[in-house]
């Protein structure tokens, strides 16, 4: 019995059941942008980086979370894919603080392939009450994989965002202090 | 945001009001996981009228392709506000008149409320029916109506469905999130940003997460089309 296929760019893929686009490109090694999803974490849907064109459906479908089927035809770099995000890459380079560091290599690189030039913010006040981690709220981002991470994987649910729209902003412990945080320096959350 | 389903199902659980991915959709996991149907209150109160005068009689009632009837809440910018109900097939513009029109004369009325439609009064002639305006790219929404007077500053109102839009968003994506406070700060800056608010709707329209952020851009671009340049008027006046 062959296994059903889905193609993605052309290419022939293995459909797995549960899995998501996302997950089955990336496992052909075909790399599709995304800041908030995370192997092995829920799907956020927030960055919307991940939007690939699905033959048949209407609008642009988020990788991260569309399931795979069989037969499907994907099609994740097309002009107009690229257009939106270079477009949210721009909003998220206006909006979102950005100054280079080791641990924002990711979106750093998004931002030069897709010829978006970031503003450098100032220092902000760093959270160093912690004996391993610290926290800098100008290079964050708001991408939420360490809500993820710390929820699904350490459950200590320390992180969470505050504010809607533009100003959310995140969140973590009753003071926003680490070493007043449940934290237990676990690391999943990449701190 | 939380009359859109997921974020709904987020807050009665307890938890921030936010858009979920979909899917799953809520049917096949909704509220704490397990499969829920989400109904409108004004889909469910449709129940009892057929229970009383039976599925037959009902579905006589309304256009071919919208049977039954629907509930339209009229703004006290009209003559008579309140809320009216009437059957599918119904002009728009038959729904005005038994309003008595507008308190003043109007320029346009907005359909359906942020997410619905801005028509102008050469449209009304366009029958209440899901239909029939889909065809002419019309939202019915919730089916409220707002009255737009005449002398009403378009510049006031395009920044008042900005912020609205804003201050609505859950902040969960970045389209919705940064798009509409972005547009609402362009909005201020004149005729001159409108290719840039322009990209900045169809972004939101192609990329949000949620109907929140796919639907607000509509009558901000009919808006921006009926109104030009006097939409993004440096000074909205009052």
């Amino acid at each position: 019995v062959s296994a059903a296929l889905a193609w993605i760019d052309g290419r022939a893929v293995a459909v797995r059941d549960g899995e998501t686009i996302l997950a089955a490109a990336r496992r052909a090694g075909i790399a599709i942008p995304a800041l908030c999803a995370a192997d092995g974490l829920a799907a956020e849907g927030g960055c919307r980086l991940c939007l690939v064109e699905v033959e048949g459906a209407a609008r642009p479908l988020a990788a991260c979370h569309t399931p795979i089927r069989a037969e499907q035809i994907v099609r994740t770099a097309t002009p107009a894919l690229e257009r939106i995000r270079r477009e949210i890459l721009e909003l998220l380079a206006d909006e979102r603080p950005f100054r280079p560091n080791p641990r924002g290599v990711e979106y750093a690189g998004l931002l030069a392939r897709h010829g978006v030039a970031a503003r450098p913010s100032a220092a902000g006040e760093v959270d160093a009450t912690h004996p391993y981690l610290r926290f800098d709220p100008s290079l964050c981002i708001v991408c939420r994989r360490c809500v993820h991470a710390c929820d699904e994987i350490q459950g200590q649910s320390v992180f969470d965002v505050a504010g809607r729209g533009a100003a959310t902003r995140l969140l973590y412990g009753p003071s926003e202090r680490f070493a007043e945080s449940p934290c237990t320096a676990c690391g999943a959350c990449g701190g | 945001v939380c009359g859109e389903e997921t974020a709904l199902l987020a807050a009665v659980e307890g938890l921030r009001g936010e858009a979920r991915p979909r899917p799953p959709y809520p049917a096949a996991r909704g509220l704490h996981g397990l499969p829920t149907v989400v109904n409108n209150v004004e889909t469910l109160v449709n129940v009892p009228a057929i229970l009383e005068i039976g599925p037959d009689a009902y579905a006589a009632l309304g256009s071919e392709r919208s049977r039954g009837t629907k509930a339209l809440c009229l703004n006290r910018g009209f003559a008579r506000p309140g809320i009216v109900e009437v059957e599918f097939g119904t002009p728009l513009s038959a729904v005005i008149e038994a309003a008595g029109g507008g308190a003043v004369p109007l320029a346009a009325v907005l359909l359906g409320g942020p997410m619905g439609s801005l028509l102008a009064p050469d449209a009304w002639d366009v029958p209440v029916c899901y239909g029939a305006m889909a065809e002419r790219g019309i939202r019915l929404g919730h089916g409220g109506l707002v009255a737009i007077p005449e002398d009403a500053s378009p510049a006031f109102l395009l920044r008042h469905l900005l912020a609205f839009a804003a201050q609505e968003s859950c902040g969960r994506c970045v389209p919705c999130a940064l798009g509409t406070a972005r547009a609402g700060a362009l909005a201020r800056e004149g005729p001159a940003a409108r290719a840039r608010i322009a990209r900045l709707l169809e972004l939101m329209e192609q990329a949000s997460l949620c109907g929140f952020g796919q639907l607000v851009p509509g009558p901000i671009r009919e808006l921006l089309e009926r109104f030009g340049d006097a939409a993004l008027a440096v000074d909205a006046g009052p």
